[in-house]
């Protein structure tokens, strides 16, 4: 049991900085972006073929993940702002041309791991004083330093306009900011970071498919919303905190799920379906309070 | 200061033409303070629209301290032109504090990763907000959406002369306020307009409003200037004779009859 729950704070984590990359699109620029479904595979595919071909270390495939994951975003961004596709096509349209790409990347749907030094792999022997901890204490740094770079950037003057582009495009130009370049960007620093959750995340499992990154939009999204309801706040710092634990809140979740789920005659092939479910109740839940307590203070007003 | 040449748009949809300002030509000295009349569809906010760089105009050039303006882009152009519009809810971003909305307005133009908002800026933005005597000094950290809607148009007057513009335009921006907001946030204007000296358009609904501000009048019907006062004849017109002018040119609008009762 304590295993499995190390595994699934692990997990949270790891999956937690693709959930950082959904809030930056989904509740800063207030863009939904589908394209990462697609850079989350990239991500992965490119950290497995590199570890795998050559002998670059695990640790900057990261960084060479993130900079493919930005590529993606800016291709999404471009359709978007300079072609004028909206922003749910323009999307979709990535993710599909990914999904080619990734294939083209790995030349087959899956990539095993198994015989190679992974960054998680390093870790367990370099760290071996701290026990079955050691992943985890990676894994938390790494994303805990992505949230606090990330936090620090929103409070950049970039930053700044990046937010108010989300917020109102009317003032922010009227700052004498383009929000066109700043669409891009967002969308490239959030795919950049889904990419890189990818690679972990492939290293930290020991392969990569091209169908691990369904449903990655719906996973984020469920993390920003959990955490959202659980810490309310209009600060940076807190916001991003409240997608870290909303992940691994959702994680844990579904570890539970799929270790006692077939008790309620749940099956593992049900967890998509569970997990978009939750996402609709938490979309539409606060909506609906909100028209009860108006009906209410109609009637009393 | 601000010249426009022959300025005329039209727009063009499926179904039809229209004429939304035929050539317009205008020129303002550095200074100058005009406010602009005219009944519903007449074509100020399109004039607006047209200098603040919104859309391209169909004819005609638009200069701004013998620069021309006419294909800037709107962002690049506000760096140099201050705007403010209608409604309180376009003028700030509402999920950020009122801290973060005044250090966005500070800085025009190029954006770098240095911090956006630092001890003495915090404290520049608290005398600043004192000006106001709305008391908003006292709430530098709270999301600007809990504001009302005469403090957010005040901010905004505040935002928009942080660094002083070349050019302001106002379009109707006490038209969505109470009376009460609406007579505070024209007086927050006055005195910003009148301590920066800043070269001002301001399109507003209120007869009133339009002679007691600024030294320059016009008014506008189907995309024209009718009839155009300046310096002591404007002071001394009154509220009936406007609306006379307008009867002139047979422009028949609601709330100029209600004036007229009134």
């Amino acid at each position: 049991m304590a295993t499995l729950l190390v595994h699934a704070v692990e997990q949270g984590l790891a999956f937690g900085i693709a959930a950082l990359a959904v809030f930056l699109t989904y509740r800063v620029l207030k863009f939904p972006d589908l394209t990462v479904d697609g850079s989350f595979v990239t991500g992965a595919a490119i950290a497995s073929l590199l570890l795998v071909r050559t002998g670059i270390d695990p640790f900057s495939v990261l960084l060479i993940a993130f900079a493919a994951g930005c590529v993606a975003g800016v291709i999404t961004g471009l359709l978007n702002t300079r072609l004028g596709i909206t922003n749910l096509l323009a999307g979709v349209l990535t993710m599909i041309m990914l999904y080619s790409i990734n294939l083209r990347i790995m030349g087959r749907p899956n990539l095993s791991l198994l015989r190679v030094d992974t960054a998680t792999r390093l870790i367990d022997q370099v760290w071996s004083p701290l026990g079955s901890v050691s992943v985890l204490i990676f894994i938390a740094l790494l994303t805990f330093g992505i949230k606090f770079l990330l936090d620090l950037f929103l409070r950049t003057e970039v930053g700044f306009a990046l937010r108010a582009t989300g917020d109102s495009e009317t003032m922010i130009t009227a700052q004498g900011v383009d929000t066109k370049r700043m669409k891009v960007l967002g969308l490239a620093l959030s795919n950049g970071l889904v990419a890189l959750s990818g690679a972990l995340v492939a290293q930290y499992s020991g392969f990569a498919d091209i169908g691990m990154g369904i449903g990655m939009i719906v996973t984020g999204l469920a993390a920003v919303i959990i955490g959202g309801t659980l810490i309310r706040s209009s600060r940076v710092g807190w916001m991003t905190l409240s997608v870290l634990v909303g992940s691994l809140i959702y994680r844990i979740a579904v570890t539970l799920a799929l270790r006692y789920g077939h008790v309620v005659g749940f099956q593992a092939s049900d967890l998509k379906l569970i997990t978009a479910i939750l996402v609709v109740l938490a979309l539409v839940l606060p909506r609906i309070r909100e028209q009860r307590q108006r009906k209410v203070s109609a009637c009393s007003g | 200061m601000l010249r426009l040449n022959g300025v005329s748009k039209t727009f063009v949809t499926d179904a039809e033409r229209v004429v939304a300002l035929q050539a317009i030509d205008l020129d303002l000295a550095k200074g100058d303070v005009l406010t602009i009349i005219g009944s519903n569809g007449a074509g100020k906010s399109t004039l607006l629209n047209l200098i603040a760089g919104t859309f391209p105009p169909t004819t005609g050039t638009i200069e701004l301290s013998g620069e021309d303006m006419t294909a800037v882009a709107e962002h690049k152009r506000s760096r140099r032109i201050g705007r403010i519009v209608q409604s309180p809810l376009a003028g700030t971003a509402p999920t950020m504090s009122v801290a973060e909305n005044l250090a966005l307005a500070s800085k025009k133009g190029r954006r770098g990763l240095r911090m956006a908002l630092g001890k003495r800026t915090r404290k520049t933005f608290t005398d600043q907000l004192a000006s106001l005597g709305l008391g908003l000094e006292q709430r530098l950290d709270c999301p600007v959406s809990l504001l009302s809607g005469g403090e957010r148009q005040a901010l905004t007057v505040l935002m928009a002369t942080l660094v002083p513009p070349e050019l302001l335009l106002l379009d109707e921006h006490t038209a969505a306020l109470d009376p009460r907001n609406a007579s505070m946030i024209v007086d927050l204007t006055r005195a910003f307009v009148g301590n920066l000296g800043l070269t001002t358009l301001m399109v507003t609904h209120n007869m009133e409003q339009a002679i007691c501000v600024g030294n320059r009048l016009v008014m506008m019907h189907k995309g024209e200037f009718i009839h155009q006062l300046a310096g002591d004849e404007k002071a001394e017109t009154t509220v009936s004779e406007l609306v006379d002018l307008f009867a002139e040119h047979d422009v028949v609008d609601d709330e100029l009859l209600l004036e007229r009762v009134a």
